[in-house]
């Protein structure tokens, strides 16, 4: 049988026996096809597949200590179940879980966010057959929403991976619909638990706004559902970069994450800066988008802690912020000056404090630039 | 014409903090830095963990009126334009990984055209060696057998060797790194750095200068290698 050793490591996994299990075959260019006589069966198939229980969502916002500041994945749950010193092995779970993931920030387009729910169905102390099994549960998730087995195909890595201090290696088997990626399952032979055991993992994991995107066929409806009167053909991605930064801060607003110097708070000031700047050709309502964005969390079992004026309140006033940082940019870059001043003031304040002590050139630069009140 | 480059031992955020302060008072007040974790941050959770660590870093340096703001480059296939902005922070990790990638993608050129003109850099131990002349002083990091250890070579035939402690197998080892290959090697500690602009190579803390069997001490920060 053929085994996949990583070098230097005693990882082992039997790769012949997951592909032959999985009814895969192997195509010259690496990736796997799906046996057509098995998955055609799918709804027998699926039945006997194990459900696993859904449990209540993590917050978005990480405590002190986590790997991250903000959750990024349903698996990070392991880092909860820690915490509260319950026994990992054995754990079966269904999370349906938003998360944040900052490294997109300046990469949206349309199909990509910084926000998303995250399903994740996991198995600590599961073993090569459990995983195979959710390998098939997750294969056939997608047979539901289109049976065309020419669609789908998928890639088998092994990834050295790192949560914190905690290093592990990674069997990652991702699923291709059309060439888009919609789900993966990853397993893990040895992970390491804070008691110093090790245990295997086996997770599936899809998100749901890309799901749904990739099987509306993309086309002719947007990624972000609920904002399809701001869409247009010829600029999705524009908007996909407008709508993405307000989304977000908004599930981070409704978490009680102030706009600040220091993470989270920092984080929510990148986003809010990005949308005032990407929003500035468009000038769409911060009010409507917002209380899309609210609408949707809300939807989607996020339990707000700040209600919408609230959360539109401190929306508006990290805006004008925003606006003024842009309005010292500008005349640094025009004008080669440094002003110093209280970027927090509101905007009317602002101004005034610089038309009073500044020259010419620079009342002239800020004369040029577009103001918007925020205070209302 | 090189402006300033800034070139630290690596290292935590509170070790390098004065070092960094350096290169943070170069900047505009309203600044935009493009940080480049590819050399550590190869998985999905990893490149979240260096999107916070880097926000972690600004935030220590977001005093007085400072407005600064960052993006991140990944590996992704767009290229970024560095004109955009103030600054390009590389960080540490897997140093001959950190150049594979940034010759594959072409932005290695031009972070070098960046550079001559005029463009801030601040590299932090494997991007502070990449700067340097040769890679051979993390040899053992040649992890997939690269053929090439050159380096950019922007600071005079230096190379450069990070995270230096002073110790005995640490001292042993440049020498003999420096005797075999013929290098130049300026060991950093990690709340030492180097400055470079269009004239000189200055010290910041104390550095370790390594050619052949001589080892030469610099503690007076401002001082110039020649």
């Amino acid at each position: 049988m053929e085994s996949i050793i990583i070098k230097e490591k005693d990882f082992e996994f039997n790769l012949e026996y997951f592909v032959s299990e999985m009814k895969l075959s192997k195509q010259s260019d690496g990736t796997y096809l799906l046996d057509e006589n098995y998955f055609k069966k799918q709804n027998e198939c699926i039945d006997l597949l194990e459900k696993f229980p859904l449990i209540e969502l993590d917050s978005v916002l990480r405590p002190d200590g986590d790997t991250t500041i903000f959750t990024t994945a349903g698996i990070q749950h392991f880092e909860t179940l820690e915490r509260e010193r319950i026994v990992l092995e054995g754990q079966k779970f269904t999370i349906v879980q938003p998360v944040v993931r900052s490294q997109f920030m300046d990469k949206i387009k349309e199909g990509y966010s910084t926000a998303f729910i995250n399903e994740t169905i996991a198995h600590f102390g599961s073993s090569a057959e459990d995983f195979i099994n959710l390998c098939k549960q997750m294969i056939f998730k997608s047979l539901e929403l289109d049976g065309v087995l020419q669609k789908y195909y998928l890639t088998i890595e092994v990834i050295d991976d790192r949560w914190g201090d905690k290093k592990f290696t990674k069997i990652v088997v991702t699923l291709y619909y059309n060439n888009d990626e919609v789900s993966e399952g990853l397993f893990i032979d040895k992970f390491p638990q804070k008691n110093g055991q090790f245990l295997t993992v086996s997770e599936i994991c899809w998100g749901k706004e890309r799901l749904n995107w990739v099987y509306r066929g993309k086309q002719d409806r947007p990624y972000f559902t609920g904002f399809e009167e701001f869409y247009k053909i010829e600029n999705k991605d524009d908007i996909a970069k407008v709508i993405d930064p307000i989304r977000t801060a908004t599930l981070m607003l409704m978490q009680g994450v102030v706009p600040s110097h220091k993470d989270p708070g920092f984080r929510l000031r990148q986003l809010i800066k990005r949308f005032f700047e990407r929003n500035k050709p468009f000038l769409f309502s911060e009010k409507q988008l917002l209380e899309l964005s609210y609408d949707f969390w809300v939807e989607n079992q996020v339990q707000g802690i700040k209600d919408k004026e609230e959360i539109l309140d401190l929306l508006r006033k990290e805006m004008m912020r925003a606006q003024n940082v842009y309005i010292v940019g500008c005349i640094e870059k025009e004008v080669g000056k440094k002003i110093k001043i209280d970027v927090n003031l509101d905007t009317n304040e602002f101004v005034k404090r610089i038309y009073s002590s500044s020259s010419q050139d620079i009342i002239g630069v800020i004369k040029n630039i577009d103001l918007k009140k925020y205070d209302k | 014409m090189i402006n300033k480059l800034f070139l630290s031992g690596g290292g935590d955020i509170d070790v390098s903090y004065d070092f960094d302060e350096l290169f943070f008072c170069s900047l505009p007040l309203k600044a935009s830095i493009l940080y480049i974790p590819v050399a550590m941050a190869t998985t999905m959770i990893k490149k979240e963990a260096c999107f916070d660590w880097f926000s972690k870093l600004i935030f220590h340096h977001s005093i007085n009126d400072r407005n600064i703001d960052f993006s991140m480059w990944n590996n992704e296939n767009d290229l970024p334009n560095l004109y955009n902005y103030d600054a390009v922070y590389i960080g540490g990790g897997n140093t001959y990984r950190l150049l594979s990638i940034l010759e594959k993608t072409g932005i290695l050129n031009a972070i070098k055209e960046y550079i001559y003109n005029g463009g801030i850099y601040y590299g932090g131990s494997a991007g502070a060696i990449i700067i340097g002349r040769n890679l051979l002083t993390v040899g053992e990091e040649n992890l997939e057998n690269y053929a090439s250890h050159i380096g950019m070579n922007l600071i005079r035939d230096i190379s450069i060797f990070p995270h230096f402690s002073n110790s005995e197998e640490q001292n042993d080892r440049i020498k003999n790194i420096s005797k075999i290959n013929n290098l130049r090697i300026v060991a950093l500690p990690e709340d030492s750095g180097l400055i470079i602009d269009s004239k000189n190579v200055s010290i910041y803390g104390s550095v370790y200068l390594y050619e052949q069997e001589k080892k030469t001490f610099f503690h007076t920060s401002g001082e110039n290698i020649k």
